[in-house]
């Protein structure tokens, strides 16, 4: 399963790049010493080795005149495969292996912190090398194994970005926890852990599991395509169903969602819609024909190439309309008002503050009080960053703030989204996050209820200062700020 | 000994290679001719197991090629059109046939000299005719039981082709190894090769060993007084015939002395034969398999 005659020939053929990349890791890490930013370059240069290193080591692969060369060299596919892959992720981690040595000896980090650390960024560079190469071959030529890499690499952005916007559009408080997308990038997990290496978390093993995953799928999917490829796949286009066709539809789609979920934004009437679109799909299909031709490697036009388009058009803005028809498909209110330990944060502004809140700020700061810049805080369970356990908040308050969620929601699918003047922010205690804009401010009788409830402050800020809202109505100073107002 | 047995190869649904069954002894020069795509690359590639077949296997010393990677070590196949690592030189290939193949030193250097070729001078830089004989010399140099030549003698000067065939007459005769020539100039292979194959329609359609082939086809040139009626000539197996006048002139595959004696009934007033080259052989061959 491993050449040692072909990991010679590997090391000797390319020991002015080894050299190099040894030599910029030991000046890194003699250079930066103790500063994280030498460590942070070089888990940069560490992941960027994971993509360039296997696509100039299973470059041959991808040339018609070299796979005669080197798959009729006496050692099997096997072990081609697995010589090439342990260069490669040697490659990307030694250098690390150098820096992060210095930087355990000058942060005095202990041997078995030292040891998981080099253990999860080697599994890292396995990882990455594997995924890389695997994305790599899925191409039939050098330019196509390249483009593959950079198009499965950013797919889980732009899914991010399409989901994020879709949510945006459609769901009222959009507080969907898309944290899941960053399992789909190895290239995330991965960062994850480098930064990891730079807090307490160094033994952190928690995207271990995720990134095993990813190493097991990716090493099976390698070694179906390398050891069974047809080697007469060198130099021509690539017409596997998971290169080209694959990645330019999952872009169209995602593309088109994200743009009938922008249009779709201001709630147009169906007519509007249509006609500012129209020139952003045409843009998008010439887009889309030149992707083909990128794919093709000529001119291609086939009755399927719009009708395909059209198609997915229809579904995405089909899509979309659903979503604006059923507020989100329900999705709005998959929300848990009974989380009594979550974070609620209602925001008001200037205009929008009660006379009775203005005229206690007069009587305490006289006639010239600061109010232009007035605005109103009802926080519950607010993370200030110290320990504090959470207190239960009350029902009363559970009441007021599900009251303006509501108001919020209905905000929302009114189809106006200007000239709102109080925000909701809830953090649930699952972390997920919802924001509501509302259009109304919060009303004094509301603010004093809240005010009752220990577990919630309403704190009114003003440039001169900061006041706390007792149950009976009056304010009570917090904090003063300096050199804003000077009192007699 | 090499068995190549019902290997069947096509690309994008289209057979190339359609059951080639073929045996070919150790110490053969065999050339393998076929018109331009008829697959002789294809089948060499399969012979070195480079490309995987779709059925079939091909077995050197009893072992697959393309399974049994240990067998490669005694195949070395040179190819039409040979790759070379950018900014490579004799030296750095040396390195790389040396890391896989036991590269005799000796042979290297007298290869090396034979073709007066220099070890650290670019091959980018290299003629057509110098990188071909960069691949031979390492083709030599690693004493392969068997060499596979594709367009063996494609852009060489006379004196080059001169030299190699020299080689290579060294090589066999030193190694008693196997080599199969692939060339579409014929007369060359005639001047080296002792058995030869036609690839036809995907399929070995002959073979056998040229100088007995060479014998059994035979060229005759008949001159009768009177026209005849050519259905006397349907009791021969005529792979050409061309008729000016009342003289023919028929190229008939068959023992050349029965063939003589039963022209002589037909009692021409002339008769002559004349022996075929390997080139006429080829393309008598592939008109009669044709007609």
């Amino acid at each position: 399963m491993f050449s040692k005659e072909y990991f010679t020939y590997l090391l000797k053929s390319k020991k002015y790049l080894l050299i190099f990349i040894l030599l910029i890791a030991f000046l890194n890490a003699v250079g930066s010493g103790k500063n994280e930013i030498g460590m942070i370059i070089q888990g940069f240069l560490c992941v960027v080795l994971t993509y360039l290193i296997p696509c100039n080591v299973f470059s041959y692969v991808h040339d018609k005149k070299a796979v005669d060369t080197y798959f009729s060299i006496p050692v099997s596919r096997k072990a081609m495969l697995v010589t090439g892959i342990v260069f490669c992720a040697a490659t990307a981690y030694m250098p690390f292996v150098i820096t992060f040595s210095f930087f355990a000896v000058a942060e005095g980090i202990g041997i078995l912190s030292y040891a998981l650390a080099l253990i999860k960024i080697l599994l890292v560079a396995f990882t990455l090398v594997v995924f890389n190469t695997c994305l790599y071959l899925i191409g039939n030529n050098a330019f196509d194994g390249v483009v593959m890499i950079g198009a499965y690499t950013v797919l889980p952005a732009v899914l991010l970005t399409a989901l994020e916007i879709f949510a945006d559009s459609y769901i009222a408080g959009h507080g969907f926890d898309m944290s899941f997308v960053a399992y789909l990038s190895p290239i995330a997990i991965s960062t994850d852990l480098f930064f990891d290496l730079f807090e307490s978390s160094m033994i952190d093993i928690h995207n271990i599991p995720a990134l095993i995953l990813y190493l097991a799928v990716s090493a099976y999917l390698l070694y179906k395509q390398y050891v069974d490829r047809a080697v007469e796949r060198a130099s021509t286009p690539s017409t596997k169903i998971y290169s080209y066709p694959l990645v330019i539809y999952l872009y169209v789609f995602l593309i088109l969602l994200m743009i009938s979920s922008s249009f779709n934004y201001g709630y147009s009437s169906f007519k509007d819609f249509i006609s500012d679109i129209f020139i952003v799909y045409l843009m998008l299909f010439v887009v889309y024909v030149v992707a083909y031709f990128v794919y093709k490697r000529k001119l291609y036009f086939s009755y399927k190439l719009p009708l395909v388009f059209i198609i997915a058009a229809l579904l995405t803005t089909g899509f979309s309309f659903a979503a604006r028809s059923t507020k989100g498909f329900g999705l709005a209110n998959a929300y848990d008002h009974n989380d009594r330990l979550g974070q609620y944060i209602l925001y008001s502004y200037a205009d929008y503050i009660p006379s009775e809140i203005t005229e206690a700020l007069k009587e305490i700061e006289g006639a010239d009080a600061y109010d232009t810049y007035l605005n109103v805080v009802v926080s519950a369970n607010e993370n200030k960053g110290d320990n504090t356990p959470k207190r239960q908040i009350s029902d009363s308050s559970m009441a007021l703030f599900e009251k303006y969620r509501k108001s919020g929601i209905a905000y929302f699918y009114s189809g106006q989204r200007e000239g709102q003047s109080t925000n909701l922010n809830v953090i649930s205690s699952n972390g997920n996050h919802y924001y509501y804009g509302i259009k109304e401010g919060i009303a004094y009788s509301d603010m004093l209820e809240f005010a009752k409830d220990p577990a919630v402050s309403v704190i009114i800020n003003n440039n001169s200062g900061e006041y706390k809202l007792q149950p009976d109505g009056s304010l009570k100073l917090l904090t003063l700020y300096m050199n804003t107002v000077t009192y007699d | 000994m090499l068995e190549i047995n019902k290997v069947v190869k096509g690309f994008d649904g289209k057979k190339v290679l359609d059951g080639v069954n073929l045996t070919i002894d150790g110490g053969s020069i065999f050339g393998l001719v076929g018109v331009n795509g008829a697959g002789k690359t294809t089948l060499l590639r399969c012979i070195s197991g480079i490309y995987m077949t779709d059925e079939g296997n091909v077995l050197f010393d009893g072992r697959d090629t393309f399974k049994q990677e240990e067998i490669r070590r005694d195949i070395f196949f040179a190819n039409d059109d040979p790759y070379y690592p950018l900014a490579s030189n004799i030296r750095s290939l040396k390195e790389f046939c040396a890391s896989f193949y036991p590269l005799d030193e000796q042979m290297y250097q007298k290869t090396l000299k034979l073709f007066n070729l220099s070890e650290n001078q670019q091959i980018n830089t290299f003629s057509k005719g110098m990188k071909r004989q960069t691949l031979l010399l390492f083709a030599l140099s690693i004493k392969p039981k068997l060499l596979l030549l594709d367009e063996a003698f494609d852009g060489l000067d006379p004196l080059v082709r001169y030299n190699l065939k020299k080689a290579l007459y060294d090589f066999i005769e030193e190694n008693h190894s196997t080599i199969i020539i692939s060339s579409h100039n014929l007369k060359e292979l005639e001047d080296i090769c002792d058995s030869y194959g036609i690839l036809e329609n995907g399929k070995i359609s002959t073979y056998g060993d040229l100088l007995e082939s060479k014998q059994n086809i035979n060229k005759y040139q008949l001159a009768f007084t009177a026209p005849i009626d050519e259905s006397v000539f349907d009791q021969f197996t005529i792979l050409h015939m061309h008729k000016e006048g009342s003289v023919y002139s028929l190229v008939i595959k068959g023992d050349k002395e029965e063939t003589v004696a039963k022209l002589q009934e037909l009692h021409p007033v002339i008769l002559d034969t004349l022996s075929v080259n390997f080139e006429e052989l080829f393309i008598y061959e592939h008109e009669g398999g044709e007609r």
